[in-house]
């Protein structure tokens, strides 16, 4: 078994990646599947937590984050398609009918 | 097998009033499916009744100190004020919402389970004692925003702020729960109260992932909370938002954001305070500066009180700082009178406007003194409240944070929210003073508001007086909320 940072170290590192595509990607979707990235990292480190303290709260945490994530995809692919089926562009950076 | 739940502490008596929000939300799923088209008037009806079910089930929880379902709920007074906080705040929605919805042609039954949603979200959030709830709570309540804020589907606006918000909201939350995974780790517990037994003991101010944990979890929550620097999605979602959406979570999602982060930091971490005290004091000023100053140049009247709202959360803020719970209890009471008053002031915008965008602009409000004077009376009470003028709510709701750093000696931040405002004088009493102008030319008449809006405007605008001129009950009640204890 290795030692518990290594899994700490690669979550973070996952993280990371979640986080900065979400701040340099242009596509919502993209930038959706940036979160969920993020997310995803967030169970590796509860799965690793839960299995070196020997608790088994953080895989019900685990299976927590994934049932609200699907929920929550559910409306975000639902509010990026109604943006879609209105013609405008896939493009976070068009997004700025209200910057005056 | 026999499996023993006894440990589980299932008491859904403690759970009452989220459990019949739920129910109502649930009810009105289904009669929005069998109802004809004609009798659409009773699901705001159903709605109501159902919100009322609950406050009543939220007031025998006062007093009690009712752990319940192993460690991750709790029904305490903290709980019963923001459940009633909350619950007051969706009535009065509902009550003004269907007029707005029908002028925009939105008049559909999903609406009221959104809101029901949310709220129950934001019950579940205020009673939150563990991890788990917090952040279901949280998503519940943001899940259902998202679909609010866009709720005007063919809006081009609203659907860039329900984007914007889903997008900004969904990384907020990775935040969040990354703050939760550290702390699980550093702590081996979910439950708050395992949490602040591990910070209590020595040597967890030197743990460095508990105090990232920490950090990453502020994030998230100062999102919800939009304090600065974590403010950007505030101003656009409140301004694509339809009026009446953005009038009920600008304050009821900042009260519950608030119920949790005095959890948090009052209750779980007070013996490590000195660790977070100057993260959050920089927060509190960012958003006091950001918030005050930025309204000055606005001219949109939801992006103005967007920025309003912003400082409030840097005002709030400035309670928690001390650590204590005489500070959470001043928090306590600005939260309710911030409820009461900017509750007012959006629902003044949506009545004016009756779904119509471009009266959000100040200079539709210009000479609404001549025009509408009921709408242009109550509006300044609001808006003489929120500057912090007595005798109204927002004067005591200010008076009584300040007291509290006094007596805690914590100075630097609050020179920086006296300054700050009498700033936010000058954008507050613009607004009346743009009320009082001769208008230029005439402007179309609109519709008369109906007995229903009236009657909350006039409800808000007593309140925002009556607990200015009798302020002591409520802040008796804010300090017993506020005397949380595990």
């Amino acid at each position: 078994m290795p030692p518990a940072y290594l899994f700490l170290l690669l979550s973070g590192a996952l993280f990371t990646m979640g986080a900065v595509g979400f701040l340099v990607r242009r596509n919502p979707l993209v930038v959706f599947m940036c979160i969920e990235l993020m997310l995803n990292a967030v169970n590796l480190a509860f799965a690793a937590e839960s299995r070196f303290l020997n608790s088994l709260d953080g895989v019900v945490f685990a299976f927590l984050v994934i049932t609200v994530a699907a929920a929550e995809v559910v409306v975000g692919i639902a509010i990026i398609t109604q943006v879609y089926r209105a013609g405008r562009q896939m493009d976070v950076d068009g997004l700025d009918l209200m910057k005056e | 097998m026999k499996i023993d739940l006894s440990g589980l502490g299932i008491d859904y008596g403690a759970i009452l009033p989220e459990l019949i929000v739920v129910g109502t939300a649930i009810v009105v799923l289904f009669l929005d499916l069998l109802l004809p088209v004609a009798r659409r008037r009773w699901l705001p009806a159903v709605t109501v009744v159902g919100l009322l079910a609950a406050l009543i089930a939220s007031l025998p929880l006062w007093g009690q100190n009712r752990a319940a379902f192993a460690d991750t709920v709790v029904a305490d007074s903290l709980a019963a004020f923001f459940n009633v906080l909350l619950i007051v705040i969706t009535i009065l929605t509902v009550l003004i919402s269907p007029r707005f919805l029908r002028a925009l042609d939105l008049d559909h039954g999903e609406y009221y389970i959104l809101l029901l949603g949310a709220t129950a979200g934001m019950m579940l959030l205020a009673a939150a004692t563990s991890l788990m709830t917090i952040f279901l709570g949280i998503e519940l309540l943001s899940i259902s925003l998202y679909v609010l804020s866009g709720f005007a589907r063919s809006v081009p606006r609203s659907q860039e702020s329900a984007l914007k918000y889903l997008l900004l909201g969904g990384f907020a939350t990775g935040f969040l729960l990354y703050g939760m995974a550290l702390i699980y780790g550093a702590t081996g517990s979910t439950t708050l109260r395992g949490i602040a037994a591990f910070a209590a003991a020595s040597g967890a101010a030197g743990n460095v992932l508990l105090l990232l944990g920490i950090g990453f979890l502020s994030v998230g929550l100062a999102f919800k909370a939009s304090a600065a620097p974590f403010h950007m999605w505030t101003p656009d979602v409140y301004e694509g938002a339809p009026t009446i959406v953005t009038t009920f979570m600008s304050v009821a999602t900042k009260s519950a954001a608030f119920a949790a982060i005095g959890r948090v930091f009052i209750a779980t971490f007070p013996s490590i305070s000195a660790r977070w005290y100057f993260p959050l004091a920089l927060i509190a000023i960012f958003s006091l500066f950001i918030g005050n100053l930025v309204a000055i140049i606005e001219d949109n009247l939801k992006r103005i009180l967007a920025y309003s709202g912003i400082a409030h959360a840097g005002y709030i803020l400035l309670g928690i700082l001390p650590g204590t719970a005489a500070g959470f209890s001043a928090s306590v009471f600005y939260i309710a009178a911030y409820a009461v008053m900017n509750f007012g002031a959006f629902a003044v915008v949506t009545a004016l406007g009756a779904g119509g965008e471009q009266t959000a602009d100040i200079n539709y409000w210009r000479g609404l003194f001549y025009r509408r004077p009921f709408l242009a009376t109550v509006m300044t009470i609001f808006m003489l409240s929120l500057a912090g003028i007595p005798p109204t709510v927002g004067f005591f709701a200010k008076l009584f944070v300040f007291q509290a750093l006094v007596n805690a000696q914590i100075w630097a931040p609050l020179v920086v929210a006296v300054v700050m405002t009498i700033v936010s004088f000058y954008y507050y009493l613009r607004v009346v003073v743009v009320m009082l102008a001769t208008p230029e030319e005439a402007v179309s008449e609109q519709p008369r508001v109906g007995i229903s809006t009236s009657g909350v405007l006039g409800v808000a605008a007593l309140a925002t007086i009556a607990l200015g001129v009798f302020p002591t009950t409520v802040l008796d009640w804010a300090s017993h909320a506020a005397s949380l204890h595990f």
